[in-house]
């Protein structure tokens, strides 16, 4: 699914004052596309998330999805796209409300009218996508660690079987470990060939995995491109809050110090042959 | 100074210890990391610096305060601040100047020293701009400085931080960074951090590692991430420059030791390269050609 979002404001009241949280926002997510989007606490990363996933209307502006508006004149969004985007909000694992695992991740098909045995298989695969034990499901989601339950809730999202999935800052406040696996998750479910937007404060893992970085800055769209786009050094990332991964850092600082090397190196495994081919055109035998 | 002595503790049920045999001090002006994979310990830690928590056994003490007599508490609480992970429990007013307000209020201050704590902890946290927002319409960023501007109005001796820069974005983090080490080196507070960032380890001046409720390792940063391999073992990381370093020096780059941080590396990467080895094979190809 295509998702395009023209010219869209959104404005929370408060205390009968108009707040901007989104001005003037144009961007396209293409079908497939991993994107991330960046900024700094307060730039309007979480509001620009509802909006795309239909939860939030614009005050301003429009939603296409497949070119098909998503708000009319009156009214509510169409239907249309319900279960096709799915949407985590940050720690989702505070929804999770059912006495068991496999109920959690059951409601969401279950709305969707699937057959009984539609949503068991569903609830099978999903559990099994986020690498969590059939046995678990007969469990009490609260008796869970931190980082299952965030596996949980994020497979009751995957048994809708959305297009987009929009996370909201999903690996926040997990160990590597736990980060780790829900990484994992979305690789996958990537690969499968859907679209992933996710926002994210960890730049190393934005830049190892998305496809196209969209930085927000105070409502505003300030750029867009690939992560070498974003994190080659002539981007002013400090004025959005943003920085680069440390990795990146690594060459960045080696390019001022007037080293003939890339920066945009995002992996370690890059990293490590970035160097070794300096080292070899300086000489070194290596 | 707070103390940890021969700290244990045991949830209720739980059939192992979250915290077994703990010796730990914190002075004030010093800056204590800890860091272990989820389930290690940490946050029972934390919560047993100020008698949220009491030790099942041993002792846990703030400039000689026993946390397990109650009388003792009102003398404790003041001393030691706390921020979490998750500011919305934190923050219970209305606008974000009142929240910072309360506690101070709660300590029975007069209303000119409240206003000096209050402007002095939104200013140091850059917040004055927000004041009369209400909490829940801030970012999670923005909820976290209130949150620590909320705990400096009560002009702690201590503070813990329960990984309370995980959900901010790098700049903030930084911010909160440079204002929790300011008031660590200038007004001599002692610092505990609960993180997961290697990047924000480094710059401790202690690194502590719990394991399975015991303290592993503790020492300088650089000493802990020396090894890299041995935290990935305990389910955590060093810092990716640290591991840069130790993946170059086993494919053949005499790097040395202890490098933490991307200026350290660049800077010992340039050198190494300017040092032209000897290269035997030219040499020799030359030598033939003449």
């Amino acid at each position: 699914m295509e998702i395009v979002l023209q010219e869209v404001s959104f404005y929370y009241q408060t205390g009968g004052q108009d707040i901007p949280a989104l001005m003037d926002v144009s961007l396209t997510v293409r079908p497939g596309e991993w994107l991330a989007v960046v900024g700094a606490g307060g730039s309007g990363k979480s509001t620009l998330a509802q909006v795309m996933a239909g939860l939030l209307r614009p005050s301003r502006g429009q939603v296409y999805l497949d070119g098909v508006p998503l708000w009319r004149s009156r009214g509510k969004g169409t239907p249309a796209w319900r279960g096709k985007i799915g949407l985590a909000l940050q720690q989702p694992e505070r929804q999770l409300f059912a006495e068991t695992v496999g109920q959690d991740v059951a409601f969401g098909p279950r709305n969707l009218g699937l057959s009984p045995q539609e949503v068991e298989r569903r609830v099978r695969q999903s559990l099994r996508r986020v690498g969590l034990d059939q046995e678990v499901a007969g469990r009490s989601p609260f008796s869970l660690s931190g980082g299952q339950q965030r596996r949980v809730a994020l497979a009751g999202i995957l048994a809708l079987e959305p297009e987009v999935f929009i996370l909201d800052e999903p690996t926040a406040g997990l160990d590597p470990a736990g980060r780790n696996m829900i990484l994992q998750v979305l690789k996958g479910y990537h690969r499968r060939g859907n679209t992933v937007v996710f926002i994210s404060h960890n730049m190393a893992e934005v830049a190892a995995l998305a496809q196209k970085i969209a930085v927000l800055h105070r409502g505003r769209l300030v750029f867009w491109g690939s992560p070498a786009e974003v994190f080659d050094g002539r981007a002013d990332l400090a004025q959005w809050g943003l920085r680069p991964p440390p990795i990146t850092e690594v060459f960045l600082e080696l390019k001022e110090l007037g080293a003939p090397v890339s920066p945009a190196v995002f992996t370690l495994e890059a990293a490590e042959e970035e160097i070794l081919r300096w080292y070899r055109r300086e000489g070194h035998d290596l | 100074m707070l103390a940890f002595e021969g700290v244990s503790f045991s949830y209720p049920g739980a059939l192992r210890p979250a915290l077994e045999d703990i010796n730990l001090t914190l002075s004030p002006g010093e800056f204590v990391v800890i860091m272990g994979a989820n389930g290690s310990g940490k946050s029972t830690l934390v919560r047993l610096a100020n008698g949220l928590l009491r030790p099942t056994k041993g002792r846990v003490s703030v400039e000689g305060w026993d946390t397990a007599a109650d009388e003792h508490l009102p003398h404790i609480r003041p001393l030691v601040g706390m921020v979490f992970q998750d500011p919305d429990n934190q923050l219970v007013a209305a606008t974000v100047e009142e929240d910072v307000a309360f506690g101070p209020e709660n300590l029975g201050l007069a209303p000119e020293a409240i206003r000096r704590r209050v402007e002095e902890a939104l200013s140091t946290l850059d917040l004055a701009e927000l004041r009369q927002r209400p909490p829940h319409r801030l970012s999670g960023g923005q909820k976290q400085k209130a949150a620590l501007a909320g705990i400096l109005a009560m002009e702690p001796r201590y503070v813990l931080l329960d990984e309370a820069t995980a959900m901010l974005d790098p700049a903030s983090r930084e911010e909160v960074w440079s204002i929790v080490s300011s008031l660590c080196r200038k007004k001599g507070l002692g610092i505990i951090l609960v993180t997961h960032l290697p990047e924000e380890a480094a710059l401790a001046d202690r690194v502590v590692i719990l394991h399975r409720g015991r303290i592993l390792r503790e020492g300088k940063p650089r000493e802990i991430f020396s090894r890299p391999e041995e935290l990935t073992t305990l389910g955590l990381e060093a810092p990716v420059a640290a591991v840069l370093a130790g993946r170059l020096a086993r494919r053949g780059l005499p790097l040395p030791p202890g490098l933490l941080t991307p200026r350290e590396v660049a800077l010992a990467l340039r050198e190494l390269a300017e040092k032209r080895p000897p290269d035997t094979r030219r040499k020799a190809g030359r030598r033939r050609r003449g």
